[in-house]
């Protein structure tokens, strides 16, 4: 007589060679144990389908939630709104949506230091803004005129690479955000692909040189 | 952020349709699983530094869900029932149905009246395809504890099931 312990461990594949064998041998003599077997095999797939994995609406609240900095790397106002930003932006990634910058406006202000250190820091530079280190990356200058810079903001061991655009008034709107890697960390920019396709959304560009980026610092 | 924790919060959302699931298990209501997920995910996300890679999230995850759920319901006395109305199934076009198959609710109201940790057991192994030893893992008690209370869990299931239908063919007539 099969116990149910053991017809419950070979439905799971959960028996040792020697035991599942004597347990089939078993089964093709006992019809009863078979029945068993099929008794609970059958209340398995009911519960399975009594319980479907599916994704719901919420998740995307939730997913946001999970892709937000934790509460301690956004004590500085400037690293929520990045992060908030990054956390959007990464879920739109997630689920394969395209974020076109210049088609919406940007909810985000970058701060009165950040757009000062814009107007002013050449790519390359590195100075502190609002408790973070924020490096110029690079400039560049769209077919219409219009210069958007991209800048890296390190605060502890979270960094966020940023693209920030000119807007007509003369101030600075954030375009794109995106966590950065940690500095020891082999591959340098995982915000690289998000802030790529935000400069990407600009149409064509030019990279500023040094001497471009110069004139357009001094204006 | 770092790299790794960057790849950790992206399959802790992947998981996300599964964690549920284990918590309406449990939890049996579904404003119930939906605190019980939220405060797990909160959990993992303050002590993901203690996550060790290549270790299984969804182990690691269903051990926190099934810490913080004992802890609320010590917390609460026991006084919180279980219905497992709330069981939604999606629809084809994407809306939610509730499921009226007879045989599947019969299977749901069989699970809702077993034992928790028979509940339990059962989530983990025939839902969530866990191995005996992750289970076991999972709720801290040694196989032998996993395996008797996973084929008393699905011997009370069938007894439960199989009574339902009969109910159901007297009905019937």
């Amino acid at each position: 007589m099969l116990n149910d312990d053991l017809i419950s461990a070979y439905l799971d594949g959960e028996l040792d060679a020697e035991r599942r064998a004597m347990v089939e041998n078993h089964l093709r003599t006992d019809s009863g144990a078979a029945a068993r077997l099929e008794r609970l095999r059958n209340a398995d797939g009911l519960l399975r389908e009594t319980f479907p994995a599916a994704e719901q609406a919420r998740d995307d609240l939730f997913a946001a939630m999970i892709m937000a900095p934790s509460p301690q790397q956004t004590r500085r106002r400037w690293a929520t709104q990045a992060a908030a930003l990054a956390a959007v932006l990464l879920c739109g990634v997630l689920v394969g949506q395209f974020v076109r910058f210049s088609s919406a406006p940007a909810p985000y202000a970058v701060s009165a230091n950040q757009a000062h250190l814009l107007d002013t820091l050449p790519s390359g530079e590195s100075a502190r803004a609002d408790g973070a280190t924020f490096e110029a990356i690079l400039s560049v200058r769209s077919d219409d005129g219009n210069v958007c810079r991209q800048f890296r903001l390190t605060s502890g061991d979270s960094a966020s690479d940023v693209l920030a655009c000119r807007a007509e008034n003369g101030g600075w709107r954030m375009a794109a955000a995106a966590p950065a890697a940690a500095v020891d960390e082999f591959i340098p920019a995982s915000g690289a692909p998000v802030i790529d396709a935000a400069i990407q959304a600009l149409g064509p560009v030019n990279v500023l040189d040094a001497e471009q980026e110069r004139a357009f610092l001094s204006r | 952020m770092t790299r790794d924790n960057l790849a950790f919060r992206q399959q802790l959302v992947s998981l996300l349709p599964r964690l549920r699931r284990f918590a309406m298990a449990l939890a049996g209501r579904r404003d119930l699983a939906e605190d019980l997920l939220h405060s797990a995910v909160e959990r993992a996300l303050r002590n993901w530094g203690t996550f060790q890679t290549g270790r299984r999230l969804d182990s690691w995850m269903f051990k926190i869900m099934q810490n913080h759920w004992i802890d609320t319901r010590r917390a609460e006395s026991s006084a919180t029932m279980q219905t497992f109305d709330g069981i939604d199934l999606p629809g084809e076009d994407g809306r939610e149905i509730v499921e009226a198959r007879d045989d599947v609710r019969a299977a749901r109201s069989a699970f809702a009246a077993l034992p928790e940790d028979q509940r339990t057991v059962l989530a983990l192994i025939v839902i969530e395809e866990l191995s005996y030893a992750e289970a076991a893992d999972t709720l801290n008690v040694p196989i032998g504890t996993i395996m008797s209370r996973l084929s008393r869990a699905r011997a009370a299931m069938a007894a439960l099931m199989q009574r339902a239908n009969f109910a159901q063919v007297r009905k019937e007539n």
